[in-house]
């Protein structure tokens, strides 16, 4: 009997995984994963970057440009994402393994459509991980999935290493699905991703070069490249708008931290200290934002404070005297006043033009006042618009960098 | 005594300790937060407190009645009829949470590891293990738990750690938004889970000192609440109660946003590690405690026959009644709080007055 049970215990512990096992060579590993909404009964297309193994290691394969490139495209179409990613098996060989994707990018038309059904799916799914990145496009996600990313054999990854960079410091906030999920279930249902965008960088420049010399310059046609910089703010499931640059990077500030950002100063030098007019880049070391609400008989008013410690980047206006006191109150004063209207501006933005409350006024007034967010919280959308805020900024200049004043003066005119 | 082995303190907390942290890696947290909101860690810490109240009455009757355990004493108090009648429902109830956790513990392994192989040959192989480990007896059982309830209570304190980077404090405001209400509707539910601890009475007896059976227990449920309650903490924290009341197990969806920086992550092992292990220990001592039950309720010498058909009939049980993990689920939520209130509480206090009102005590 026991030798029985042990020869039982044994076969049930040893053999459980032996008939699914699952060579890596047969597998086909998905980088990234990009959903659109096309017209049809299958109005969901996937579009997917697949990892190419044995593409791997040579250097001409380097962001696609000449060779063969180490990753392939799939597209499939389903009435749901995960018909179509079931739908994928048609045309792989291997099995594809969506446990090693990192990132998911919604196109344009899917978000303004709605994502309620797609996200599901993404929560429910086995090999989903709530630490992928979400991004949204203001294109379509095939053209995103499908773009090279320049020193980057595997775009996914490129992709990846983007926004784990923007984590340590960046002027946007990345977003993971599990952050995605919970503020659109939040208390104002507002949430957002950073935003996607193809630019043709290379001919901007190059023709404002132009402009400059006056001529037309010899250079190679570039393919568009891929940024991100700007927030896509989804409301109720659908995408209601973008936040540009200069927004998003406040937006930053206000609901994640300053730390990390930088922030660029119209200097204009007072009576009573140096200097002449210029830029002045300012990094910022560490900061916090905190907005607290509060309600009194003429409605609500969220005071916003933020404290940041900034280093000094760059002084584009010359003859400014840091070593002065006087001009580093007078910088400090002026840095906190350029934060404060751009705050304004995006708080402005957020009521009057997205008419979402992207910026967490919803979340801090349940927090301080759950009694009257009961009564309130129906009508926020009305409400929102309407609330009072006022901001405090506080700057202190910790360092100049590796030298204190600028060393080179402007021609005496 | 059907069984003859002897255990220490120190194993005695280490074995109630493992049974909670099956709940804990398992459904637990998110029935609470379900019931509680953001109050449920409130609804852990006063279900602790109340625990611990009611192993008070376990440890006295434990020593009221000297070696014997609440199957025995129900004898001993209401008569050889209606005290077998009233034994008898211990052991069932150690059957029925043993069929609950094993299923449970399979559903997650198949549906988040083991996706390809069939759920009932990952559920009959726990049964076998278990069974295996069961039989084999109390003293093998709580060596078991030695080695590994340390490890597992270092694991889940290292994931919950690991995890902090991701919590959102404001996830877990405001505090009381719906008044005291939920965590006080919160609070039994969690009572029933940590009551499972009852089988602290089927050890005391076979404690080298019964005496410290309550300081046993207070440390064992204090571990395990805090194990709970850092769980249910954290996972509103990070995952906001809307999705954290419907996850499957949040205590494994903790361990899979465990990322640092791209070279730490991917982490879950460890939680079906503590899954897997403590459940298979669990159910081998709730099989062991059906088995020492009803040899005594029937004057069995050993309890050794039936662990094999017990495991069996649990088994039997598993398929039969949660053809879905929707159906066990279901019943882990609504049901079982009834039948376990019923038998943790209700039917110690019931012996508790009964022997009070009628003087009984032990015989030795």
């Amino acid at each position: 009997m026991r030798k029985l049970a042990l020869i039982l215990v044994c076969i049930s512990l040893l053999t459980t995984g032996c008939w699914d096992y699952q060579e890596v060579d047969r597998l086909a590993t998905v980088l990234a994963l990009g959903i659109d909404r096309i017209p049809g009964s299958k109005n969901v297309l996937l579009t997917v970057q697949i990892g190419k193994p044995e593409g791997k290691g040579s250097s001409k394969q380097i962001g696609g440009q000449g060779g063969e490139k180490s990753y392939i495209i799939m597209n499939s179409e389903g009435k749901s994402l995960s018909e179509a990613i079931l739908s994928i098996g048609k045309q792989s060989t291997r099995r594809v393994v969506l446990s090693h994707c990192k990132t998911a990018v919604l196109g344009r038309d899917l978000a303004e459509m709605g994502i309620g059904e797609i996200l599901d799916d993404l929560k429910r799914a086995r090999e989903s991980r709530r630490t992928n990145w979400i991004l949204t496009t203001d294109k379509t996600a095939k053209e995103i999935i499908e773009k090279d990313i320049s020193l980057e054999q595997l775009p996914g990854r490129g992709l990846d290493h983007i926004l784990q960079n923007f984590k340590k410091a960046g002027r946007v906030v990345p977003m993971n699905f599990n952050d995605f999920f919970a503020r659109l279930n939040g208390e104002s249902h507002v949430s957002f991703t950073p935003l996607a965008q193809l630019e043709d960088i290379d001919k901007q420049v190059t023709n404002q070069l132009e402009k400059v010399v006056g001529r037309s310059l010899d250079t190679e046609e570039k393919p568009k490249t891929l940024t991100i910089g700007k927030t896509a703010v989804f409301k109720n499931l659908r995408m209601v708008g973008v936040l540009n640059e200069d927004d998003t990077r406040a937006h930053k500030w206000l609901v994640d931290s300053p730390k990390g950002s930088s922030i660029t100063l119209a200097y204009a030098p007072q009576a009573q200290t140096n200097g002449d007019k210029g830029d002045i880049m300012f990094e910022i070391e560490d900061g916090q934002t905190t907005i607290t609400p509060h309600i009194s008989e003429e409605g609500i008013t969220m005071n916003i404070e933020c404290t940041t410690k900034v280093l000094i980047h760059e002084l584009g206006a010359t003859g400014v005297n840091v070593l002065d006191p006087k001009v580093v109150a007078q910088l400090e004063l002026q840095t906190a006043e350029a934060m404060k209207l751009q705050l304004e501006h995006t708080i402005n933005t957020a009521q009057k033009e997205l008419k979402s409350d992207c910026v967490g006024f919803a979340e801090n007034l349940h927090n301080y006042y759950p009694l009257e967010w009961k009564q309130i919280k129906d009508n926020w959308d009305d409400v929102f618009p309407t609330v009072d805020y006022q901001i405090f900024c506080k700057v202190k200049i910790l360092s100049s960098g590796t030298i204190s004043n600028p060393t080179l003066r402007s021609e005496p005119e | 005594m059907p069984e003859k082995g002897i255990i220490n303190t120190k194993q005695f907390v280490w074995m109630l300790f493992i049974i909670i942290t099956t709940l804990a890696a398992m459904q637990i947290p998110s029935m609470l937060i379900m019931q509680a909101g953001r109050d449920a860690w409130l609804s852990v810490v006063s279900a602790w407190f109340l625990d611990v109240m009611l192993a008070l009455v376990y440890a006295y009757m434990g020593i009221r009645f000297p070696g014997e355990n609440f199957v025995q004493y129900s004898i001993t108090i209401l008569g050889k009829y209606l005290g077998r009648m009233v034994g008898i429902l211990f052991p069932l109830f150690f059957l029925l949470v043993c069929s609950l956790m094993l299923q449970g513990l399979s559903q997650v392994v198949n549906t988040i590891f083991l996706p390809m192989t069939p759920f009932n040959v990952i559920l009959v192989s726990s049964f076998l293990v278990s069974a295996f480990i069961g039989r084999k007896g109390l003293e093998v059982i709580a060596r078991m738990t030695e080695v590994l309830g340390p490890l597992f209570f270092f694991s889940i304190v290292t994931v919950c750690c690991l995890v902090l980077p991701a919590v959102h404090m404001e996830r877990l405001k405001p505090q009381l938004d719906e008044g005291i209400a939920p965590f006080l509707i919160g609070t039994p539910l969690m009572l029933t889970s940590f009551g499972v601890c009852i089988i602290m009475a089927m050890y005391i007896p076979l404690c080298n000192r019964p005496e410290n059976g309550f300081l046993a227990k207070f440390s064992a449920v204090s571990m395990g609440a805090l194990v709970v309650g850092l769980v249910t903490a954290l996972s509103v924290g990070i995952f906001g109660i809307e999705d954290a009341q419907y996850m499957n197990s949040p205590g494994l969806q903790l361990a899979k946003m465990i990322n640092f920086s791209n070279y730490l992550e991917r982490v879950e092992m460890v939680w079906l590690l503590i899954l897997v292990g403590s459940g298979i220990v669990a159910s081998s001592s709730l099989l062991w405690a059906f088995g020492q039950g009803l040899a005594q309720i029937v004057g069995l010498k050993t309890y050794q026959p039936l662990i094999y058909p017990g495991a069996l009939l649990s088994l039997v049980f598993c398929i039969g009644s949660f053809p879905s993990s929707l159906n066990q689920t279901n019943f882990f939520h609504y049901t079982f709080p009834i039948v376990a209130a019923f038998v943790e509480t209700g039917l110690e206090l019931f012996l508790f007055a009964t022997a009070l009102v009628l003087n009984k005590r032990g015989a030795a």
